[in-house]
């Protein structure tokens, strides 16, 4: 039995100067960046059953998002009236677009995450001729009735999702020689990973897949006569696939194999804890992940939770780094900046071009492998730059349509005596957190000021938006 | 370290500056001695994240004036996706290769001249200058001895120049660390993000052009704040913001050279030209450049393909040479300078299916340009397409991708030895460089 999240002890990760605070923990790697009402909710409720509500996001109330969403109609819109667009790359654009809507602005936080985990691990890029139109019903019809369900469904629809097979090819594949390219992806990057198959295997699986099309408008589509008959063999799965009309269940029976392998359980597990913990999580944590995940016929929330009850998870602190999407999204967030009160979505626009300047538009990585989750693929100097940058526009009022409350409100409160309580009042709002006592120093030191000094309003008027700015630029910002 | 001059707005608050200075040089000081990192990596098991700033190692730190700037330069580029080697070099007159490939085969009558075994696709002519001028070569069944055909595992073995994927660092990292300390842009990755084979421990300059190196806050304290807030935090993004204010105020001096600069006709307007113009505008500015990657993608076509005469194989193929011929155009004589080395994680299957593509296979193309390259020449051995030299129905990889970027390395940037930027690997040149 794991102990709950609340019974593991403060693990402090050795000179990460984020906080160690459990509750800052959490809410730094399952939401997409703590806000001060989040963690007063949290610090209310407690971890667990914070945690246990957002495990269970049917029951959250997502009011807000809800009532935002039909101004992204396309998202929603049936076939037949996508595929009646006049330009019908702005079905991808209003997707990408509702889904920055809701990573910033739906409650269901975590859930946010899952679907952003599955998406990339699964990934399609929304943006081309022949998945534009079809990528919002993958989103809505596969990702996101699974995203918490089981992973052997997600796989399942997914195997008949028209993006999926359009992107990975599959829609074309026919005997005799069919298109390999689902049939090795969908081994060696969705479930086994890059060893333990042969290149007969690969065959064998594109033969399995065969037949799994797309109607020209846009509809799933089995074609028999398309598809492989014969007995086929892929790692320790075997079927005499005798006929073309069990071709389908057929293939059903061998996705379920490899979304159930143990291989599979290892490739995931390890990615969920690269997504959570740390760039390079400990096996031990892996390998316990897998067990939970095979054990529970491949669910995906007692995985979660046992992810965020291990001890591993609460020794890697400050293990981790927001990747642009994520800053921007959290940026947002934490300057408390409401979503588009009318028709007019141009900073929704906006947001979107801000995340592309900065490599990481959502659904759109463009190489089958997704987009990186490790430091390393996103931290350099011209990524850096571009942040810096992004966080000047925010702090100077950039997306002027979207409501948001004054920065005053980011040190409002009781009278301040100094400049240094002006600060942790700045730091904790805008991190949950005070700076480390030097880096304190250096953030009022840019504005000319140190912290024994009395407060003085003027002065910090003046210096406020530079300030802000210097916060959302610091690592407390850009570390999670 | 270079000095900002103030502006009279900020003299006022100097004294502050000044003050968290002196904490910081104090700080560093400690911090500075390996502390950080080696606990940072050893602590959390991180042997795969050295520092992403990198200060550590890379001392020496000096903007070459302008006329002084010695040295060559090594320009990486990398085709993700796996290109066709068979579509852009092809074997002539060779019935296995026309019998395999219908539809999208290209017939000997459209090809260019290259040599008595192979001719060159009619979309690659902006290249076929260079060829007959001897400073374009390629090499056949090319590629890394122990990739499979996945994508990323593929790309990974080349770029981190290993026969296995344990490796942590890039081996364009490792001929850093071998050609010693440089200038701030001695090693650019255009791009977003550092590519892997410059990953590790010395510095890189990843940007979308050096145009885009402009800090929008005009304050000059505004570096002293950032950096002191990027010291002591035991995590790999420690020092990367020293790197990044250090490159943003190198990029004026390199920037002003030149202030109306923008990209030459010839090339595309796409990333991928923007990239190789800004380049040969970084080598014509004797910034210092010894390497620089840029990847060009869009090469995974396992359907419609299309064919000699059209499709998606020609565009691909035309806008890379097209960019590649402008690239030559815009060195001018400094080509003698640099040596473009283009390479992709694997070839195609030799059979197209049935949608008018070709698969992932094994053994791939590799291009060189440079006044320093052996050119006229398709280098390395050929194992042919007959059915016995095939490896599971692909052809075969008989060169090894790193006796290729070994001997354009050591040969450009004349490096004594290789070391061990090829762990477990000696390299064989095959004599793509004169």
């Amino acid at each position: 039995m794991l102990p709950l999240v609340s019974e593991l002890p403060a693990a402090a990760s050795a000179g990460s100067v984020l906080s160690s605070d459990p509750d800052l923990h959490l809410l730094r790697r399952a939401t997409f960046g703590p806000t001060p009402a989040l963690l007063a909710d949290i610090r209310q409720r407690g971890r667990d059953a914070w945690l246990e509500e957002q495990l269970s996001p049917d029951q959250i109330d997502d009011t807000l998002v809800n009532t935002l969403l039909p101004k992204f109609p396309l998202i929603s819109a049936p076939l037949s009236t996508l595929n009646g667009l006049a330009q019908p790359r702005t079905a991808g654009l209003e997707l990408i677009k509702a889904t920055m809507a809701r990573q910033i602005w739906s409650r269901r936080q975590l859930f946010e995450i899952m679907v952003d985990f599955w998406s990339n691990h699964l990934n399609v890029f929304a943006l081309q001729s022949d998945t534009h139109l079809t990528k919002p019903i993958e989103d809505r019809a596969v990702i996101r009735p699974n995203a918490m369900g089981r992973f052997v469904d997600l796989l399942l629809a997914d195997a008949k999702s028209p993006a999926m097979l359009n992107y990975l090819d599959n829609a074309k594949s026919k005997i005799p020689t069919p298109n390999e390219n689902y049939g090795r992806e969908l081994l060696q990057l969705h479930t086994v990973g890059p060893t333990g198959f042969t290149e007969a295997d690969v065959k064998n699986s594109a033969l399995v897949l065969t037949g799994r099309s797309v109607a020209p408008g846009g509809e799933f589509l089995y074609k028999p006569t398309w598809h492989f008959v014969g007995p086929v063999r892929v790692m320790g799965w075997s079927a005499s696939n005798a006929s073309t009309s069990a071709g389908l269940s057929t293939g059903d029976d061998y996705v379920s194999y490899l979304a159930r392998h143990e291989q599979t359980a290892l490739l995931l597990s390890r990615k969920l804890a690269i997504r959570f913990v740390s760039d390079n999580p400990p096996q031990t944590l892996v390998d316990r992940l897998a067990g939970v995940f095979l054990d529970s016929n491949t669910a995906i929330v007692p995985w979660l939770r046992a992810l965020f009850q291990a001890p591993e998870f609460a020794a890697s602190v400050g293990q981790k780094t927001r990747r642009p999407l994520e800053d921007v999204v959290a940026t947002v967030r934490v300057l408390g900046i409401g979503p588009p009160p009318a028709r007019d979505l141009s900073d929704m626009e906006r947001l979107r071009v801000n995340a592309t300047n900065l490599g990481m538009q959502p659904l759109t990585a463009y190489p089958p492998t997704g987009f990186s989750d490790v430091a390393a693929g996103w931290w350099s100097i011209g990524g850096l730059l571009g942040r810096c940058n992004w966080h000047r526009l925010m702090a100077r009022g950039h997306l002027p349509t979207l409501p948001r409350p004054p920065l005053s409100a980011l040190i409002a409160g009781a009278p301040m005596t100094t400049h240094g309580e002006m600060a942790d009042r700045l730091t904790v709002s805008l991190t949950g957190q005070t700076f480390r006592p030097d880096h304190r120093e250096a953030l009022l030191g840019y504005a000319g000021l140190s912290s024994a000094q009395p407060y003085d309003k003027r002065l910090v008027d003046r210096w406020l938006r530079d300030l802000t700015e210097l916060v959302l630029n610091s690592p407390y910002m850009g570390l999670r | 370290m270079k000095r900002e001059r103030l502006r009279a707005p900020d003299l006022a608050i100097l004294s502050a500056a000044d003050r968290v200075t002196l904490q910081l040089e104090q700080q560093r000081a400690l911090w500075d001695r390996g502390f950080t990192r080696r606990r940072f990596l050893a602590g959390a098991g991180m042997v795969a994240a050295a520092s992403l700033g990198s200060q550590l190692v890379t001392s020496r730190h000096a903007f070459a004036a302008p006329g002084t700037g010695t040295g060559k330069t090594l320009v990486s580029v990398f085709l993700r996706g796996g290109l066709d080697g068979l579509s852009a070099v092809v074997p002539r007159n060779n019935a296995r290769y026309l019998d395999a490939r219908p539809g999208v085969g290209v017939r000997d009558a459209e090809l260019l001249a290259l040599d008595a075994v192979f001719g060159l696709h009619p979309a690659m002519q902006p290249l076929h200058p260079y060829w007959q001028s001897g400073q374009l070569a390629f090499v056949h069944a090319v590629g890394s001895p122990d990739a499979n055909r996945d994508h990323f595992a593929a790309q990974a073995l080349i770029e981190r120049g290993n026969s296995t994927l344990t490796s942590p660092t890039g081996w364009l990292d490792r001929v850093l660390e071998i050609d010693g300390p440089g200038t701030t842009f001695r090693a650019v990755c255009e791009g977003p993000t550092v590519t892997r084979a410059l990953r590790g421990t010395q510095s890189t300059v990843a940007m979308t052009g050096i145009d885009s190196l402009k800090f929008t806050n005009p304050a000059v304290n505004i570096s002293t704040a950032l950096r002191s807030l990027y010291t002591g935090l035991d995590n790999p993004v420690e020092g990367l913001m020293d790197t990044m204010i250090r490159a943003v105020a190198d990029a004026g001096p390199i920037r002003a050279q030149d202030p109306t600069w923008a990209p030459r006709p010839e090339y595309t307007a796409d990333p991928f030209g923007y990239a190789l113009a800004d380049i040969a505008r970084l080598v014509k500015a004797n910034a210092g450049l010894r390497v620089a990657t840029v990847d060009i993608g869009g090469w995974d076509l396992h359907s419609n393909q299309g064919t000699s005469s059209g499709g998606q194989m020609v565009e691909h193929l035309t806008n890379l040479s097209r960019n590649v011929a402008a690239f030559g155009t815009d060195l001018g004589d400094r080509i003698g300078d640099v040596t473009l080395v283009a390479m992709s994680e694997f070839g195609r299957r030799l059979a197209q299916n049935t949608s008018g593509g070709t698969d992932h296979g094994f053994g791939g193309l590799m291009m060189l340009l440079g006044g320093g390259v052996n050119g006229g020449l398709v280098h390395g051995s050929w194992p042919g397409l007959e059915p016995t030299a095939l490896v599971n129905g692909d052809l075969a990889v008989r060169n090894d991708c790193r006796d290729v970027l070994g001997e354009a390395a050591q040969r450009t940037l004349n490096l004594g030895s290789l070391g061990t930027v090829f762990p477990g690997h000696q390299v064989r040149p095959l004599g793509v460089m004169r």
